[in-house]
């Protein structure tokens, strides 16, 4: 039944038409300190529509509250992140530290950080959130790196990208 | 000897080092740099905007030689609910009010964009995923499209074939002989399609089926070939539909008959003409209750008579006679599961019923949210446009939709199965039917070309729905829980900063088509829609903003305005020149970032000072003590010394103190500031738009006031520009931009002594405990 609904959805990807209202984005940015040496994201998604993902893929039961949510939803949470964002710096690829989350307003915030980052030149990234429940789904994702910003816009079929810094 | 006196004092306190830089640097040798044309920040829109004539005028009102086209239509339409098609004959009445003679007419065929060889399944690039489901695939590479698109039988006039062409979404429908201008033709157009679902396709129409009982849910719109707009500014606007540029349609008259099968609850465009014949005696008994309920929704046709026709599955045929005046398009819903309440509403005197249909899905969320949405909107709208004309307007629940027509519109927001929903669902429903009912002001009324830009539409009425919103927190406060005002998606100035600080590569001017923008959310609704908040807020003022945009919306209203039209209205009501304005956020990309540069601290002295002397050379004053002149010394430079600081004006500057004292009376004396503190403070602005620039200064006494300096400061130099300040009181903490009314993009500069900076990740780091 879950496999379905999931088909269901991804067979959306061929549709021309698209609603007055309803837009499927996420923001992320990834900022290096260098300080810290390591690399800060916060990456924000509208609520409901995560809240439809975590229902779809995990557990229909599922409602997020600003009130506080259950261990097992932030294990999905993890989990699913952990799954659908990739970090390769100069070739090596790094783990993500879940951090938290954040409500705000509409917006659920996710705060990750990737520690021990040398000063790099090329950063990859894979961020495939939410684009396995909705096939419009476009993420941005601005990396600043010593007060320069570069943006990736991903999406189906293009979930990962590169950018290049030379300071 | 006044104007001596004043002259004099404004030349001994000149603090500004940009006059003295300009005065002071004499090229050694003359380098002659190349010339440039205009590119003030401030110049006016000539170039970009099209010429006034007779038709739209330097004012932004319709002008004397004004016209439009009108296409009045009669239509038989059928719904075969068991193999979801639709067919239709309609004869079309087209009045050519232009000065101009029509060799043929454009018909559009936005269906046809479904048609399976439709070019618009093919507009964008993609690539081939290392991975995919099993689905997915066969989606992309093996299944067939779906059969949707018009299938024209015939095009007559009096029975007699006419030639047409059909090129993709557009018809054109070639006449024996052009049709003069002040003349109208009749003639017919029968075709049916296969509807599509909705739900999958996710199209602005068609059809949601609930497996669950068998029935289908739908929601007809862009159903029959329509007019195109024939106009001064386009010719005829024969754009092709590709998927997001939405509609142009000229207004008229509609005559509409809908046969669905018997058991169906339908409502559309229009006022229903043989009400008596298509409702039961019941719903005619609660409908006459609706017309006195001003306060809350009567329902009509309940959840349990919906719940009963269900199972119904009626042979038996229905048609439904509805009748419309003055509008631009038609569409209706229909569907054996609907729910119907309605709820009157007094719109500055005047009926208008509120509607609202709906499935049993979507209870108990519609029952009591939707029509008081519906209410409010109309209310609120009114008030900042003109009052609604049409006599009712509804909102439809379907699955995943937000779209509107006239008097009409579809909308989301379904609780889960057990009848809980969170907050998100609420106010996603709520904020929807806002939008979507509002859109009957723009582009329903005040009508746009939408095929051309999406913005003139989406982003005025996003930004009405902001307004409408709060509108609707503070009269229904148990709604918003809470919150402490309604939670709006988009008009604060801050929500726009992420999009605007983006890469470049990805953002677009607002006056871009809707086919060639990366983010059409941001591009056309949330930008515009904020840019019009800061326009009212901070850069016009409520009064101004409010009695210009009224004054655009009643001009243009059952009109057809350009973007031209609304930024001269603009102007034109309100006396404020604001090409800059819209240069900066409608013609470009560029962002707001101002900040402040530097802050020199000096005291005033008698004791002519290098600079001071360097300064005067040039005028050939070689002896200071020849000119009466008080000068200012930086704080920390070489002729600083620290008991300046604790002294006052006249202790420092005793010249100064004689020369008042021999020009000025002892009344006016008193009336005069005596200045303790002097500071130049340098503002940069690295952004490219101009803004008003809106500074707090705190002093030590812990008061503060805040300064707005017209956007003109940068007229002269769009870099950077300073001010001189003489306070009696001294300055601790200069902030610009205090209350983030500007969507300035970057703060880190926003502040002296420079903030350190507020690192929202830091912050969440150190509160999460970790």
């Amino acid at each position: 039944m879950k496999t379905r609904y999931l088909f269901l959805f991804l067979i959306f990807s061929l549709s021309s038409f698209n609603t007055d209202h309803k837009f499927y984005v996420s923001v992320t940015e990834i900022e290096y300190n260098g300080k810290a040496q390591s690399l800060q994201v916060i990456s924000r998604v509208f609520i409901d529509d995560f809240e439809k993902l975590l229902q779809t893929r995990y557990d229909e039961s599922i409602r997020l509250t600003k009130n506080g949510d259950s261990e097992k939803v932030s294990g999905y949470i993890k989990k699913y992140l952990s799954q659908k964002m990739e970090v390769e710096v100069d070739g090596k690829p790094y783990k993500l530290n879940y951090i938290g989350k954040e409500y705000e307003n509409d917006e659920l915030i996710f705060y990750l950080e990737i520690p021990g980052v040398p000063e790099f030149k090329k950063i990859r990234i894979k961020n495939s959130i939410l684009i396995d429940m909705f096939s419009e789904q476009k993420n941005l994702v601005h990396v600043e790196y010593k007060g320069e910003i570069k943006s990736l816009i991903l999406a189906d079929g293009k979930d990962e990208d590169f950018l290049i810094f030379s300071k | 000897m006044r104007n001596f006196k004043s002259a004099m004092l404004v030349f001994l306190l000149i603090l500004s080092a940009g006059v003295y830089a300009q005065e002071g640097v004499i090229p050694k040798e003359e380098i002659r740099e190349v010339g440039h044309t205009n590119q003030n920040k401030f110049r006016q829109l000539y170039d970009e905007f099209s010429t006034p004539n007779q038709y739209r005028t330097g004012s932004g009102a319709p002008g004397e030689a004004y016209y439009q086209n009108q296409a009045d239509y009669k239509m038989d339409i059928e719904l075969n609910d068991k193999n979801q098609k639709l067919t239709g004959v309609e004869t079309i009445t087209y009045h050519n009010n232009s000065p101009d003679d029509l060799e043929f007419l454009w018909l559009q065929l936005d269906q046809n964009i479904r048609s399976k060889n439709s070019p618009a399944l093919q507009k964008n690039g993609n690539g081939i995923a290392p991975v995919s489901q099993p689905g997915k695939f066969v989606d992309e590479f093996m299944d067939p499209a779906f059969d949707g698109g018009f299938n024209i039988e015939e095009v007559s006039k009096d029975g007699t074939p006419l030639p047409y062409t059909i090129n993709f979404t557009m018809m054109r429908v070639d006449l024996p002989q052009p049709l003069k201008a002040g003349e109208s033709y009749s003639f017919s157009v029968k075709w049916w399609y296969n509807i599509n679902n909705h739900v999958v396709n996710r199209a602005r129409s068609g059809f949601e089926h609930f497996p669950e009982d068998g029935n289908n849910a739908y929601v007809i719109a862009q159903f029959f070939p329509r007019m195109a707009v024939y106009n001064d500014v386009e010719g005829w606007q024969n754009m092709q539909f590709w998927g997001n540029g939405e509609f142009a349609l000229p207004f008229g008259n509609y005559e509409v008959n809908i046969t669905v099968p018997a058991d169906h609850i339908l409502d559309g465009t229009g006022e229903i003409q043989n009400r008596k014949e298509v409702y039961t005696k019941e719903m005619m008994n609660r409908y006459e209750q609706a017309k006195k309920s001003y306060d809350k929704p009567v329902i009509i046709v309940t959840q349990a008579e919906a719940e009963a026709a269900e199972k119904g599955f009626s042979d038996k045929k229905k048609t439904w006679k509805l009748k419309a005046e003055m509008v631009r398009d038609f569409a209706f819903a229909t569907s054996r599961k609907f729910i119907l309440d309605m709820m009157n509403v007094d719109v500055m005197g005047k009926d208008v019923m509120a509607v609202s249909l709906y499935p049993k899905e979507g209870n108990p969320l519609w029952e009591e949210y939707s029509t008081l949405a519906v209410a409010n909107t109309l209310t609120s709208y009114s008030g900042h446009t003109f009052q609604y004309p049409y006599h009712k307007a509804i909102s439809v629940h379907a699955k995943n939709q937000g779209m509107e027509y006239p008097m009409i519109c579809w909308n989301y927001g379904r609780p889960e199965k057990d009848g809980t929903y969170s907050d998100r669902v609420k106010f996603g429903m709520i904020s929807v039917i806002i939008h979507e009912v509002g859109h009957n002001f723009f582009p329903m009324i005040v009508n746009s070309d939408e095929r051309q830009w999406g913005w003139m539409d989406e982003g005025l009425n996003t930004f009405m729905q902001y307004l409408a919103e709060q509108e609707f927190g503070k009269k229904y406060p148990a709604a918003i829980g809470l919150n402490e005002s309604y939670p709006s998606r988009r008009g604060i100035p801050a929500g726009v900063v992420p999009y605007m600080k983006g890469d470049q590569k990805y953002i677009t001017p607002i006056m871009s088509n809707p086919e060639n923008v990366f983010q059409l959310g941001n591009n056309a609704y949330s930008k515009p829609a904020t840019a019009l908040n800061i326009l009212r807020e901070t850069v016009m003022g409520k009064d101004l903003f409010d009695y210009s945009f009224k004054t655009y919306a009643q001009r243009w209203m059952f009109k057809h305005p350009t973007p031209e039209d609304f930024f001269r209205t603009m102007e034109d009501a309100s006396g404020v020149d604001l090409d800059w304005f819209w240069r900066g956020w409608f013609y470009s990309t560029d962002y707001v970032d101002i900040g402040i540069k530097e802050v020199k601290k000096y005291y005033v002295t008698d004791n002519a000072t290098k600079k001071g002397k360097a300064f005067l050379e040039q005028y050939g004053v070689s002896d200071p003590d020849s000119i009466d002149a008080v000068y200012v010394v930086e704080e920390g430079s070489e002729e600083y010394t620290a008991e300046m600081k604790g002294k006052n004006l006249f202790e420092n500057a005793p010249k100064l103190n004689a020369y008042i004292m021999d020009n000025f009376t002892p009344e006016e004396r008193a009336r005069l500031k005596s200045p303790k503190y002097f500071y130049e403070i340098v503002f940069n602005k690295p952004g490219g738009l101009v803004m008003p620039l809106i500074v707090e200064y705190t002093y030590a006494d812990g008061t503060a006031e805040t300064l707005t300096y017209p956007v003109q400061v940068w007229r002269k130099n769009d870099g950077e520009v300073s001010k001189a300040i003489g306070s009696d009181k001294e300055i601790t903490k200069i902030v610009v931009d205090p209350n983030l009314e500007t969507a300035d993009v970057n703060l880190d500069n926003n502040s002296w002594p420079q903030q350190i900076k507020e690192d929202k990740f830091q912050q969440f780091k150190e509160n999460a405990g970790n």
